[in-house]
């Protein structure tokens, strides 16, 4: 009698477990999942509409979407990553700081069980991010070097100015750059300093380096941000219909100039199908899809003089 | 007498582990990486390997340049579907090509072929990029865990053209002259420009 009493308690406690257990499941179910979209720096437009629009696709897709706002600083972006996954988060749509310093952020949402989406920038790691949907910088900055040596007739005197030294779109597009242009011994690098991407930098960069080099024919940037900063330098000592700029990422300050003749050219990247693309790839996880391509190359569009009228800032979805 | 020669057998088996055991070390490859002992891509000797057997071999595959053009003016987006490679995703396509034609002109950067009705540049000076990488589908970035390995690849297929492809023929080429060549084109689906096509060569003959 005694054993009896015992089984069906035992019984009654096993269902009324399984009954809690299918509970929270469906509430885990219903409740409205998080996408948080961790982004560089916001204090660039291009940044803007690569988070703005990963948030709205997000949105769209019926989820709750948050941005947040690394300053370029990673331990910014770690405390965003910890409080993100400590907030119960259930996807990241990730645009690193820094290739190497962000992978131990990437590897802490990983651990918790968070995929994580990399947007425009990598991080020097294949196991740690779901999938890295990112610019073909190098073949960009191809194009760009091609036309730069065109433009300057294979001969001159020139100036690099570099993004953050820790991404790698940096150097993937320095690279991409010098592999056409070094093989022109008559052009010159007369100097090559980083401006962290930022415009106000540049211009002073630009400054300190025309006092040197007053007589340069080219400036290739690394972004369009620096080479707006880098016009504005070379207009204010006069010498803006003298020297030929170059940009890279298709942003609408530049486009405009290139309509006007300020900017030769630059590689439109295409920030909207980038973050739209990571957005969707963060839905397919959520709907059990797991065999995501490590990297996904976006190949970049050179927009110059010519063919400027074809482009809008910022490209196409 | 047997069992001194069962003692003597078991000692040397001990003997011959105990030297064997000693004689070979595992260790975590990661941890000998840590060392700074790091095994540098070397993507001269990796397009050395795969330039004759494998990389010419796609190209032989190649469609001709005349019916590519046709297919393309016809059908823009079946064709991209069909014929075009790409690593990833947006409107850049390569195309494995190949075609015959009459010499026009001989310029600094290039050598215009007529090919049937249409005027194609081939590359002489501007060989850079991913175009003869890419079109020949072979190569894939996800086998790259560094992105600038994946990349020196392209600069030593290009390398590998200036230095053994380009040479002969620029020397002999002369207006006039009947050539053939295999190469890579690029081509943009969304802003299709086929005014006048630019191959990047991977064999090119004169032929007479």
């Amino acid at each position: 009698m005694y054993l009896n009493l015992l089984r069906f308690l035992y019984l009654v406690v096993a269902a009324v477990s399984l009954l809690g257990c299918n509970d929270r499941d469906r509430k885990s179910q219903d409740r409205q999942k998080k996408v948080a979209v961790i982004i560089s720096t916001l204090n660039n437009p291009w940044f803007v509409v690569l988070a703005e629009t990963a948030a709205n696709r997000a949105r769209e897709l019926g989820y709750a979407a948050t941005i947040f706002d690394s300053q370029n600083n990673t331990a910014l972006e770690t405390d965003h990553f910890e409080n993100v996954i400590a907030s119960g988060f259930d996807a990241i749509l990730f645009n690193p700081t820094d290739a190497d310093g962000s992978i131990a952020n990437v590897r802490m949402a990983k651990n918790a069980d968070v995929p994580v989406f990399c947007m425009d920038r990598e991080v020097n790691a294949t196991d740690v991010a779901t999938s890295q949907i990112l610019s073909d910088s190098y073949a960009g900055c191809v194009a760009i070097g091609k036309y730069f040596v065109e433009k300057l007739n294979k001969r001159g005197k020139y100036v690099e100015i570099l993004g953050l030294v820790g991404d790698n779109n940096t150097w993937s597009r320095s690279k991409g750059f010098h592999s056409v242009v070094d093989h022109y011994p008559e052009l010159k690098m007369v100097a090559q300093q980083s401006a962290d991407f930022d415009r106000n930098k540049a211009m002073e960069v630009m400054e300190s380096i025309l006092q040197v080099h007053p007589d340069i024919n080219g400036v290739f940037c690394g972004n369009d941000a620096m080479a707006m900063g880098v016009y504005q330098a070379l207009a204010s000592s006069g010498k803006a219909e003298k020297v030929m700029v170059f940009g890279f990422d298709g942003a609408d300050d530049v486009i405009n100039s290139i309509q006007q003749n300020k900017i030769l050219a630059t590689g439109m990247q295409f920030p909207k199908l980038m973050a739209k693309t990571a957005a969707s790839y963060a839905h397919e996880y959520f709907k059990g899809k797991r065999d995501f391509a490590q990297k996904v190359p976006v190949s970049v569009e050179m927009v110059n003089q010519e063919n400027v009228d074809e482009y809008v800032a910022y490209g196409n979805d | 007498m047997v069992m001194k020669r069962t003692i003597k057998n078991i000692i040397g088996i001990i003997i011959a582990l105990v030297v064997i055991y000693n004689s070979v070390y595992f260790r975590p490859l990661d941890e000998e990486l840590s060392k700074g002992k790091e095994i540098a891509f070397d993507a001269k000797s990796f397009v050395d390997g795969i330039w004759k057997n494998e990389l010419l071999n796609v190209y032989d595959s190649a469609i001709d340049l005349t019916t590519l053009l046709t297919q393309l003016r016809e059908n823009p987006e079946q064709t991209f579907a069909r014929e075009a490679q790409a690593l990833g995703i947006g409107n850049i396509g390569f195309f494995k090509v190949k075609g015959e034609g009459t010499v026009l002109g001989v310029n600094e950067n290039n050598v215009l072929v007529t090919v049937g009705d249409q005027t194609v540049e081939i590359e002489m000076e501007f060989i850079f990029g991913n175009g003869v990488r890419d079109a020949s589908g072979l190569i894939k970035a996800n086998d790259y865990d560094k992105t600038a390995d994946f990349n020196s690849i392209s600069e030593s297929i290009n390398e590998k053209i200036r230095q053994e492809v380009v040479p002969e023929f620029r020397t002999k080429v002369a207006k006039g002259n009947k050539v053939i060549f295999k190469g890579a084109l690029e081509l943009n689906k969304v802003h299709l420009d086929l005014s006048q096509p630019e191959v990047i060569p991977v064999s090119i003959q004169i032929i007479q």
